[in-house]
């Protein structure tokens, strides 16, 4: 390593500590660290002053609502830390589903979906407040790495329910998601809904009376009659 | 649990321990928050950055290693990464100030506790420190450090030379540190 070079990248330390240097910049004083003992040495001399610098903030309390929604992912995370059942790599080889009549289409939906729950998805949760019931939502993990969100129905459930999720993938302008409600062997479409640029999404829910699970797919827009295949999202009730 | 130094937590944490990350989420929310606050200037933006800030530690499992720096010092960083990349996200630098918004007032820490009243001795004595640096070297520091402006964006800014500006940065880091080791420690 060339004093020319050590001299070129010296003045940068102090910016380099403060987060100051532009990409390019950055990448080629992390280079030059690894071959210049003297800046690494002088960078480790002045970092504790970098590190002092948010301790010279006003101290505040976190607002609980942040542990709220922090803990919520975490506990959602771990309610679905189930194994991948047989049941659920299989489902990852179904091939998809050919145009067939909405009847037909309902059934196989229903078994295509009845699998792709008892797969690998794990149980739902659920809380009871006064009048209104919370259900977990679960995920298909492999389409959805860090989804959480909820069902929350109220005291009358053909008034229906509220579905939340979060962290679900953005959609081109040509897709959908679309709920779907599992009834006496039937699937049943209801709701579409988009998510915003974080992944959020909510959607209403009605006629949830006797309804065994709600399902989201991920459809062309315009939605469809029948699934199109495995649900990325599954509510069981 | 509650007696675990923070590089014990850290490890049940990066093992999946929900009960070790909600107490090192008790532990660390505070500073990170008012971190995040003081960046971005916005309490809805800073509470993201926070939240994205956790759960980025619980999910990606980023790796702690105890021989770059405490916990405390770890978790800043990554917020502190979190907050550039959301005064980035906005391409003005649009930040309110924070008595405008009330909310050091409601959500200030209050000395009900030996450690809160220890974070605002700490908090004193570094702005004593940042303030007995000469106005330029201070003012340099908190641009880049508390306002993720880059060096060319602080130069245009303050209208000087880049050069000027690193040294700045340098000759600061270097007063500010030799000012904190000469305090004493606390009792």
């Amino acid at each position: 390593m060339s004093v020319e070079r050590h001299d070129m990248h010296e003045q940068d330390i102090g910016a380099y500590l403060l987060g100051a240097l532009s990409d390019e910049e950055h990448t080629r004083f992390v280079r030059h660290l690894r071959e210049c003992h003297v800046c690494r040495d002088e960078a480790d001399r002045l970092q504790p002053a970098v590190d002092a610098l948010p301790r010279s903030v006003t101290p505040l309390v976190a607002p609980s609502a942040i542990k709220a929604a922090v803990m919520g992912e975490v506990e959602a995370d771990v309610r679905e830390r189930e194994p991948r059942s047989l049941g659920r790599r299989l489902l990852d080889r179904l091939p998809r589903l050919p145009s067939v009549p909405a009847r037909a289409a309902s059934v196989t939906a229903a078994v295509l979906l009845v699998v792709g729950v008892a797969g690998g998805f794990g149980l739902s949760h659920v809380t009871s407040g006064d009048q209104e019931r919370t259900f977990t939502a679960s995920f298909d993990t492999d389409r959805v790495a860090n989804g959480s969100g909820n069902l929350v129905i109220g005291g009358d459930e053909n008034a229906g329910g509220t579905l939340r999720v979060h962290g679900m993938p953005s959609l081109s302008d040509n897709e959908t998601y679309q709920v779907w409600l599992q009834r006496d062997g039937e699937v049943i479409p209801k709701a579409m809904f988009t998510v915003t640029g974080n992944g959020d999404g909510l959607t209403a829910v009605d006629d949830l009376d006797g309804a065994e699970r709600v399902m989201v797919t991920r459809e062309p827009a315009g939605g469809a009659r029948s699934p199109s295949g495995p649900p990325v999202v599954s509510v069981e009730l | 649990m509650a007696n675990l130094a923070d590089e014990e937590i850290m490890h049940l944490v990066q093992e999946g321990d929900p009960r070790a990350f909600e107490l090192f989420y008790d532990r660390h929310s505070g500073p990170a928050f008012s971190l995040a606050y003081r960046m971005v200037g916005n309490r809805t933006v800073a509470e993201d950055v926070s939240q994205e800030a956790f759960l980025s530690i619980w999910r990606s499992k980023l790796r702690y290693q105890p021989d770059r720096g405490s916990v405390r010092t770890w978790v800043l960083g990554i917020v502190h990464h979190r907050a550039i990349d959301a005064l980035r996200r906005n391409t003005v630098h649009d930040k309110r100030r924070a008595s405008a918004e009330g909310i050091e007032e409601r959500f200030e820490a209050r000395e009900r506790t030996d450690v809160e009243a220890a974070r605002r001795d700490e908090a004193l004595t570094v702005r004593a420190a940042l303030e007995d640096l000469p106005a330029e070297q201070c003012r340099v520091i908190e641009l880049a450090y508390f306002g993720g402006f880059s060096h060319s964006q602080i130069a245009d800014q303050l209208e000087m030379p880049i050069g000027t500006v690193k040294g700045r940065m340098r000759l600061g880091l270097d007063k500010l540190r030799t000012s904190l080791m000469s305090e004493p420690e606390p009792a």
